[in-house]
C-alpha cells in the first residue's frame, strides 16, 4: 500500500474511534451514568497514541515499498518517541511542549 | 461536569481547531489562555488539556490533509527526526538553564521571520503562477525523495516543488523541536517558517505537512501526562471533540483561499508570539 494512504487510514481509524468513544461518555456523564469516565479514559488513550501508530503504520508501508531510507528515517522517529517517553518516566518530568 | 461548561468548552475546541488548520499550528495558543481566563484552571492543568487537544486538531487535520494530498509525508517524517531529538534535549535543558535570555532571542527570531511572511506574500503567489517553485534539489532531498506536488484551490492548478537545503532544514528543526520542548509550544510556528522560507515548501504545503508533524511530538508529551495522571478526561473530551470538529471545517477552507491571505495572518500571529516571549523575557 502506498505510504499516504496507509498514513490516511490509521489516521482516520484513531480519529473515529477516539471521538465515539469520548462522545459517547460525554452523552452517558449527561444522563448521569457512571461508566462514562471509562469511555472517557479510553478515548483519550487511543486519541494520544494515535501519532505513534501513524509511525509504526508509515515504518510498514516504506518497507513493503521496499523505500528503506525513508524506513529507516521513520524508525528513528519511532525511536525518539520511545526515549522520551522513557526518559519522562524515569526522570518524571512533565513536559510543556 | 456542568453541560454549560462542556459546550462552552465544545466551542472554544472548534474555534481553536479552525485557526489550527488554516495556518498549520495545535491551537494551544487559544486553548490555554481561554482554560485559565474563563474555566478557572491552573496553567498546569491547561497545558495538560491543551496539548491532548493539540493532538486530536493535528490527527484531524493531518487525516484531511493527506487525503486532500497537500501534505508530504516523506518531508514531514524527515524533520520529525530532528524535531523528536530537539524535543527530547529541550526536556532535559529545562531542567538547567534559565530561561529570561531565551525568551528574548525567540522573540527576536519570530519577528524576523514575521517580517519575511508578511513581506514575501506577493511574491509566493507570483512564484505559484511561474512555476517558480521548481530547482535543483539536494542529495538528500534525492535519496529520500521529498520534493512533491500539491493541488491548489484557489489557484486551480498542480504545483510542484523542489525541496531544497534539506541539512540545515534538519537542524533548524533540531532547534524548533528544542525551543518547544522549552518554552511549551507546540512548534508549528517555528515549522512553517523553516519549510516555506528555508527548504523551499510552498505555504500551503508547509501548513499541512506542520499539521502532520505536530502530533508527533504533542503525543510524546501527552502520553507522559496521561501517566502521571495529570489530565482531566472530562474537561479532555469537550475541548478536543470541539478541536476535531473544528480542524475537519478548516481543512476544507484552507487549499480554497489565497496564499497572501494565510502568509498574512501567519506573520501577524508570529508578531503576537514575539510580543509574548519577549515580555516573558524581560
Amino acid at each position: 500500500m502506498e505510504v499516504e494512504r496507509a498514513v490516511y487510514l490509521a489516521l482516520t481509524v484513531g480519529i473515529v474511534i477516539s471521538f465515539s468513544l469520548l462522545s459517547i461518555g460525554i452523552l452517558l456523564d449527561l444522563l448521569g451514568m457512571e461508566i462514562y469516565s471509562n469511555f472517557l479514559l479510553v478515548g483519550t488513550f487511543i486519541l494520544v497514541l494515535t501519532p505513534m501508530i501513524r509511525v509504526i503504520v508509515a515504518i510498514i508501508a516504506f518497507a513493503s515499498s521496499r523505500e528503506f531510507y525513508n524506513m529507516a528515517v521513520a524508525s528513528i522517529v519511532l525511536l525518539f518517541m520511545i526515549l522520551g517517553i522513557l526518559m519522562g518516566l524515569i526522570l518524571r518530568v512533565a513536559p510543556s511542549g | 461536569m456542568d453541560p454549560i461548561a462542556s459546550l462552552l468548552m465544545l466551542l472554544m475546541g472548534i474555534i481553536a481547531g479552525l485557526f489550527g488548520a488554516l495556518l498549520g499550528i495545535g491551537g494551544g495558543v487559544i486553548i490555554i489562555p481561554c482554560l485559565v481566563m474563563f474555566f478557572g484552571f491552573g496553567i498546569k492543568e491547561a497545558i495538560a488539556v491543551s496539548i491532548v487537544s493539540v493532538v486530536a486538531t493535528s490527527i484531524a487535520g493531518a487525516s484531511r490533509y493527506v487525503d486532500q494530498r497537500m501534505t508530504n509525508v516523506r518531508l514531514g517524517m524527515f524533520l520529525e527526526t530532528a524535531t523528536t531529538a530537539g524535543a527530547v534535549s529541550g526536556a532535559l535543558l529545562t531542567i538547567k538553564v534559565s530561561s529570561s535570555l531565551l525568551y528574548l532571542m525567540v522573540g527576536l527570531l519570530l519577528i524576523y521571520l514575521s517580517i519575511s511572511q508578511i513581506s514575501t506574500r506577493g511574491s509566493e503567489e507570483e512564484k505559484l503562477r511561474k512555476d517558480l517553485f521548481i530547482g535543483k534539489e539536494d542529495e538528500l532531498a534525492r535519496k529520500l525523495s521529498l520534493s512533491n506536488s500539491y493541488p491548489d484551490i484557489a489557484e486551480g492548478k498542480e504545483v510542484k516543488y523542489t525541496v531544497v537545503r534539506t541539512k540545515s532544514g534538519l537542524i533548524a528543526s533540531y532547534l524548533a523541536g528544542m525551543i518547544s520542548a522549552m518554552l511549551g509550544v507546540g512548534g508549528g510556528i517555528i515549522k512553517v517558517p523553516i519549510m516555506n522560507q528555508l527548504m523551499n515548501v510552498p505555504m500551503k504545503a508547509a501548513v499541512a505537512t506542520s499539521k502532520f508533524m505536530i502530533g508527533v511530538t504533542a503525543s510524546t508529551g501527552a502520553l507522559l501526562y496521561l501517566a502521571h495522571g495529570l489530565i482531566d478526561e472530562e474537561a479532555v473530551a469537550p475541548v478536543a471533540i470541539g478541536v476535531m470538529i473544528g480542524a475537519t471545517v478548516g481543512t476544507s477552507v484552507m487549499n480554497k483561499m489565497r496564499t497572501s491571505s494565510i502568509k498574512l495572518a501567519f506573520g501577524l500571529l508570529l508578531l503576537y508570539f514575539a510580543y509574548n516571549m519577549i515580555i516573558r523575557g524581560v
